[in-house]
């Protein structure tokens, strides 16, 4: 057999193993690192041991003589493709900035003055900024970030290094300005963000992560408490082509004030079908999280930089989508989902039984809605948290909260269950809903059955199994059902061709957010399903710069 | 102020840097009732400066060149700059590599306290290429502790990837027995005794000087000045409390992003379990080309 060409991906002991293998039947062997070296024992996880092999070694001499193995640390495979056992790889790797031949570097650790997590050694010390991997390899690295963990985390990437040394400073101003360079709603973002980069902060390892959220909707704060104006700019001369936004929630306007910064300022027309802009912000998010008046400063930061809002303008019915296509040179679907999932149970659709997401947005809008009595909240996101909160606001004696799993397993952010359950919210965990009991015609109750944790599921969380026998019936005279949220993708005709994921949303090339057809973008909820603000801001942001290519022919 | 020793070197928590984070001050349960005033109210000035100064600002390599003045010309290239290579290739080989899901460790463990230690933690303790050259010490004040537990975290997972961990624990434990004199170390498995049925715990009675017990933790909390770790744990039905210098928190395994996603772009499904058959075997998938190479 001819020579081949070998991929093997992990410089560990199984890794160098067959490499060595794989060379030593004569083929050229690739073997791909993440680490900026390979090796290091490892204790056996297949045999219990014995006297004299407790650590298995790699072999890593042999792996430095044999000159039919090229050894890539510091390096990820970023692509992969092909079929039939040919295959086209491309492997990043990572400089390491030191030339290991030319000095012994020991000095170099003893001087650095950075003490980072040391992830070589599983977080056990600290390392320096400059250091080796494994003794017995070498792998000297010089080790320097993009961006800290925290701005790599953030969907939208936010420099929040820059921006929280600034607060430090006292700089709050130029603090803001920091931020606005990516997000546009510091206001907003700052107080219903669940703050991804605060799992991920270094200082977290010391004692607690930074409270990188709050920073951020304080210097925000200052701003408006203060009365001052903020400065707008955008460029002087403009480009002609007139971009189109369906949507004006966290992602349309974000996509807005990027195309404004871009230069399509007062050529940016946004369609919002609510009377009022602002989408999830203003009618997923209850008032007593996010005011509508803190909302409204944001919003108008952005319209001031030569964003026209239309409100009250739904595609589909009072303009064709054709219309929106023909007039415009890039159209945006930033339309966020805002249809309820179906519970699947018998009844749903009685009198009395509301989608969570419907009653949220008649409550932001100040539609009346129900009040009076017991109600039930089917489900454990940050919606369900929403409805149940805001159904004790206006006025239900008793809130019940069913969900069915346990409370460990719930998806919404801690701490907006534990202020639920601080204000008076009833939670049943390990419950599902069964039918909507109903007497003539209006709902009246759930019957519900009992479940018990079992195997975990693809999504690794135990599955709920039902308990025989045990269904009972709770007593209720409105049931919300806040299970998830998928788009109402309605507004576009079939023959366009869209093509639609799994929660109706627009498929994207996930680079870019294009659809499949030309001159059309997708961002938000609309294109990535239901998701927190931040990312449909991120999803904005990098709309706006596709279309800008796409308008340009920078492509 | 108080001060983080690691490796002889130090890091300083100033008097004015808070370590605990800023708390967000609220309106009362009372006050937010049959209203829709805003709940969160703001941090005040100060609270927000003292915050942010808790930043430690991370950026890895400052660019000081303190290593660059130490070493010998050349020796650090700040300008080197990053590499790509485009390959062409027959197979792929694929490994499991050895990374744990931290994050789902739940509270009750005491994973957040100094002397409650992960599996990978102890491996790389006990290896001679590690941080303190093969020595198991207990981080919160160096020592050399006598009483150890190890911990089972996870639930039911497959059983050839509760087995494997398992045994890894249970090296780790055989190791450090051997290495301290006078140690007690405690292993505490609710899968004990399904492990000594299964082909895999067939050695398990050569086993001398590890407690095995079949049991849950119910808590792991720190007690007394030495930070010592009491765990309190259920066994054959009764509720017992031990107090430990150190615990070893066995945590699940998981493939790395990098093979998930390579194997995603091969089109091969993969766990964790599929890189667990015969040590060192290469195995062909369903796709030509695409082998995946098991643990040793």
């Amino acid at each position: 057999m001819a020579e081949q060409k070998v991929l093997v991906m992990g410089g560990g002991v199984a890794g160098i193993k067959a490499a060595l293998e794989e060379a030593a039947a004569g083929n050229k062997v690739y073997l791909t690192e993440h680490f900026p070296g390979i090796g290091g024992e490892r204790i056996p996880q297949d045999r219990i041991i014995t006297d004299g092999d407790a650590f298995a070694v790699p072999d890593l001499a042999a792996i430095k003589e044999n000159d039919n193995i090229e050894v890539l640390t510091n390096g990820d495979v970023q692509a992969l493709v092909g079929e039939n056992g040919q295959y086209k790889v491309k492997v990043h790797c990572r400089t390491p900035r030191v030339h290991t031949e030319k000095d012994n570097l020991v000095n170099a650790i003893r001087v650095c003055p950075i003490h980072m997590y040391d992830d070589y050694n599983e977080g056990l010390e600290w390392r320096t900024a400059v250091d080796f991997f494994n003794s017995a390899w070498g792998g000297y690295n010089l080790y320097k970030e993009d961006m800290p963990v925290c701005q790599r985390t953030c969907p939208i990437n936010l420099d929040i290094r820059t921006y929280v040394g600034q607060i430090a400073d006292g700089k709050y101003a130029e603090s803001l300005a920091t931020i606005r360079k990516k997000l546009p709603f510091p206001l907003s973002i700052g107080r219903v963000c669940p703050h991804p980069c605060e799992g991920e902060c270094n200082r977290g390892y010391m004692d607690e992560p930074i409270s990188i959220c709050f920073l951020k909707r304080y210097v925000a704060d200052v701003e408006i408490n203060s009365n001052v104006e903020p400065k707008i700019q955008v460029p002087d001369e403009t480009y002609p082509e007139k971009i189109a936004i369906i949507g004006g929630g966290p992602s349309g306007l974000t996509c807005a004030y990027h195309l404004a910064l871009l230069g399509y300022s007062n050529n940016i027309t946004v369609f919002e079908a609510l009377p009022e802009p602002g989408g999830m912000f203003r009618v997923g998010i209850p008032e007593y999280r996010l005011p509508k008046a803190i909302l409204a400063k944001d919003i108008e930061f952005i319209t001031k930089h030569g964003v026209e809002i239309k409100c009250g303008v739904r595609i589909g019915k009072d303009i064709t989508f054709d219309d929106i296509k023909s007039d415009y040179d890039a159209v945006l679907l930033a339309i966020g989902a805002h249809k309820g999932m179906s519970m699947r149970v018998k009844n749903e659709e009685a009198e009395g039984c509301f989608e969570g997401v419907k009653y949220l947005r008649d409550a932001g809008l100040g539609n009346e809605i129900p009040n009076k009595g017991t109600c039930i909240v089917v489900g454990g996101g940050n919606v369900a948290m929403d409805v149940a909160r805001t159904s004790l606001r206006v006025g239900f004696d008793q809130v019940n909260l069913l969900y069915r799993r346990t409370r460990k397993e719930m998806p919404a952010s801690p701490w907006e269950v534990d202020a639920a359950e601080e204000e008076g919210v009833a939670f049943h965990f390990l419950v599902a809903p069964q039918e909507v009991v109903v007497k003539d015609g209006k709902a009246v109750g759930m019957k519900c059955l009992k479940m018990e944790l079992g195997e975990p599921d693809a999504s690794g969380r135990r599955k709920p199994v039902p308990i025989e026998g045990s269904e009972f019936v709770m007593d209720s005279d409105t049931v919300f059902a806040a299970i998830g949220q998928v788009t109402d993708n309605s507004l576009v005709d079939e023959k366009f061709g869209f093509k639609f994921g799994r929660k109706l949303n627009f498929e994207v090339n996930p680079r870019t957010f294009e659809t499949n057809v030309e001159g059309v973008f997708a961002s938000g909820d609309a294109a990535t399903g239901a998701n927190i603000a931040v990312r449909a801001c991120a999803g904005g942001k990098t709309a706006a710069e596709s279309i800008h290519k796409y308008l340009r022919g920078m492509k | 102020m108080y001060i983080y020793e690691k490796k002889g070197r130090y890091i300083i928590g100033f008097q004015d840097i808070p370590s605990a984070r800023a708390e967000m001050p609220e309106i009362s349960v009372k006050e937010r009732q049959g209203n829709f005033k805003e709940v969160e109210t703001g941090f005040p000035e100060d609270v927000a400066v003292a915050e942010a100064k808790r930043c430690l600002s991370c950026r890895r390599c400052l660019g000081c060149a303190l290593c660059w003045a130490e070493c010998k010309p050349e020796a650090i290239d700040f300008e080197m700059p990053d590499e790509d290579f485009d390959l062409t290739i027959d197979k792929v080989v694929l490994t499991s590599g050895m990374q744990r899901k931290i994050a789902p460790i739940a509270g009750n463990y005491g994973n957040k306290h100094m002397n409650v230690v992960t599996d990978l933690q102890v491996e790389r303790m006990l290896a001679d290429t590690g941080p303190s050259n093969g020595l198991i010490y207990r981080p919160q004040d160096g020592e050399i502790p006598k009483k150890i537990a190890f911990v089972q975290t996870f639930g039911s997972v497959d059983d050839k990837i509760r087995d494997a961990t398992l045994i890894f624990g249970i090296n780790e434990a055989i190791i450090a027995q051997k290495k301290i004199d006078g140690a007690e170390i405690s292993f505490i498995s609710p899968d004990m005794d399904a492990l000594k049925t299964s082909a895999a715990g067939s050695d398990l009675d050569k086993v001398s000087g590890v407690n095995f017990v079949n049991g849950t933790v119910v808590e792991a909390a720190e007690a007394g000045e030495n930070k010592d770790i009491e765990v309190k744990y259920e066994a054959n039905g009764s509720e017992k409390i031990e107090t430990f210098d150190l615990v070893v928190l066995l945590t699940q395994p998981q493939l790395p992003p990098s093979i998930e996603d390579a194997a995603k772009m091969v089109g091969v499904e993969v766990n964790y379990a599929s890189f667990l058959g015969k040590p060192g075997e290469l195995v062909e998938t369903d796709k030509p080309g695409a082998v995946l190479a098991q643990n040793v």
